[in-house]
């Protein structure tokens, strides 16, 4: 039980620290995780079902700016582990995960807050032209700070969460439990609605409303809606006129 | 900033420089990211082996640090073209004294570089964004969860391994590309219609892509009745008579159009959702 926790505590540390553009932005969703996470806990398949729903209500959760909406990362770290032990729906486990991603977000702010005396440091080995020590304020130092504030709250969490998880299922009512199974359901609109502003084209509307009653009517496979997506944009990118201006 | 008088000789920049700078930006460009100038740091340090090479006297070389140690944030992905270009006026910057009078481009000063950097990312950070996460991962996802829910553990990796070598190809081709062309062709990039093109393009694709995922994936329906003097009726079925799955419809564009209208506020909408969801199971509407 330590062992697995101090595991997850390490995972959460690897998916947050931010090292390699394009892998860290990967890493850190629920979907990568959760095959890390069935590994330690020895169940891939409840791993892979929890990560692929939790995945859904990330979908559009960029960073503008650097601030992050929600942790996805640590939300899955802490709900598929806990979904997995105490033996709860995916639709639980998307309830679990929404406030413990909202308080990743405190971590983060933390991190960010206590880097900003690495760049004044940095200030001082610029006046004296020391190169070597802006390379390490700019990646030693911060994954050493990292570390705690990363690795602590994953690891307790998952040392004493699964109690508290069950204990709260047990004590709940049955319209409780009900409600955050409808919420699991919904929420999942919230990852597709801020993907489509991050698009930033509401002139484009349509083309969601098509898409949608094209699986809601016939039902086809991902695949099948990708192939008439990508005709759909060659068509439409072949009338438009050329200097069609981007709105915001 | 005045031109030391003694002056000695930049080393030329080569191709592993600048493959070694892209490196370097790739693994550090969020890790050290703080409130007060972001990726600065990063930048900083990414620059910091063609500055060291370059400005060969100590007070040079800390002026050339400090200044890019200014607020800088982008998407680091399409932001290596920044980087590219950076290296090549700094390049230019440093050599100044030998090609005096020649040509006006020579002018490269502090102002030109820090104008270019800050002009160019937010604009590029907006591309990127849109791109990367507005399109390229969202299909991605869209593509592969389905496997993953089914139990390919393969599948539920797949994004991670295809999107980490996009970006990487990518990253490297534009850290190059900027180099080699230098600030005016950026400029002519952004304003061509081909990446206008592009852009509407993936909106298209993303647009679709999100209604589909919607379709599949939202779900929410209304256990109540109306109860007539001949039979119940089951609003559902009376719903799905218009068009089917038209209460996920309405749920996705409600929060789509609280976002446009009233702001991204994550917080206020998660609760929301939460809040109505158990009310709705409380009074028997969902």
């Amino acid at each position: 039980m330590i062992i697995q926790a101090a595991l997850i505590g390490l995972l959460y540390y690897m998916a947050t620290n931010r090292v390699w553009y394009g892998f860290s932005m990967l890493i850190r969703q629920p979907l990568s995780l959760s095959v890390f996470i069935g590994l330690i806990f020895g169940d891939m398949e409840t791993a892979l079902i929890m990560g692929g729903t939790l995945q859904m209500m990330y979908l559009g959760a960029i960073a503008p700016g650097g601030n992050i909406p929600t942790d996805e990362a640590l939300a899955a770290c802490v709900a598929i582990p806990l979904a997995i032990q105490a033996h709860v729906g995916p639709e639980i486990a998307v309830a679990i995960a929404v406030p413990i991603g909202l308080l990743g977000v405190l971590l983060d702010e933390l991190r960010r807050t206590l880097f900003t005396g690495l760049v004044h440091i940095a200030d001082k080995r610029a006046e004296e032209g020391d190169a070597a020590g802006i390379r390490r304020l700019a990646f030693v130092y911060p994954l050493i700070c990292a570390f705690p504030i990363r690795f602590i709250p994953a690891f307790l969490a998952n040392l004493y969460g699964v109690d508290a998880v069950q204990t709260f299922m047990s004590s709940v009512p049955q319209w409780v439990l009900q409600g955050l199974g409808i919420a699991g359901n919904i929420l999942p609109a919230l990852g597709f609605a801020l993907t489509m502003v991050i698009i930033g084209k509401r002139n484009y509307i349509p083309f969601f409303i098509i898409g949608f009653f094209v699986v809601a009517y016939t039902g086809i496979s991902i695949v099948g809606v990708a192939i008439f997506g990508f005709c759909m944009a060659a068509i439409y990118t072949h009338f438009q006129p050329i200097k069609e201006q981007r709105e915001g | 900033m005045n031109q030391e008088i003694v002056k000695l000789e930049p080393e030329k920049i080569t191709k592993t420089d600048i493959t070694k700078s892209w490196i370097r930006w790739f693994a550090y460009s969020e890790v050290s990211n703080s409130y007060e100038r972001l990726q600065a740091l990063a930048f900083c340090g990414a620059m910091s082996g063609i500055l060291e090479k370059l400005y060969k006297n100590k007070e040079d070389l800390a002026a050339a640090l400090q200044r890019h140690l200014t607020m800088y944030n982008t998407q680091c992905n399409w932001g290596s073209v920044i980087s590219g270009i950076t290296i090549a006026l700094e390049e230019k910057a440093a050599s100044k004294s030998e090609e005096v009078t020649e040509e006006e481009e020579d002018e490269v000063s502090e102002e030109v570089i820090t104008g270019i950097k800050t002009g160019l990312m937010g604009p590029i950070a907006g591309i990127g964004d849109t791109i990367d996460y507005g399109t390229l991962r969202p299909i991605l996802m869209g593509i592969f969860i389905p496997f993953a829910l089914a139990g390919s553990a393969v599948a539920a990796l797949l994004p991670l391994i295809i999107q980490t070598t996009f970006t990487a190809i990518m990253g490297y081709t534009l850290y190059h590309k900027g180099y080699s062309v230098g600030k005016k062709s950026i400029i002519d990039i952004l304003q061509s219609g081909k990446i206008q093109q592009v852009i509407s393009g993936a909106g298209v694709v993303g647009m679709f892509m999100m209604g589909a995922l919607s379709a599949n994936y939202v779900k929410l329906t209304t256990p109540m009745t109306i109860t007539t003097s001949v039979k119940v009726l089951q609003i559902q079925t009376f719903i799905d008579q218009i068009a089917p799955k038209l209460l996920p419809l309405v749920a996705v564009l409600g929060v789509y159009l609280y976002l446009i209208k009233i702001g991204p506020n994550y917080v206020k909408i998660v609760g929301f959702l939460i809040g109505i969801s158990l009310l709705g199971s409380a009074i028997g509407i969902f």
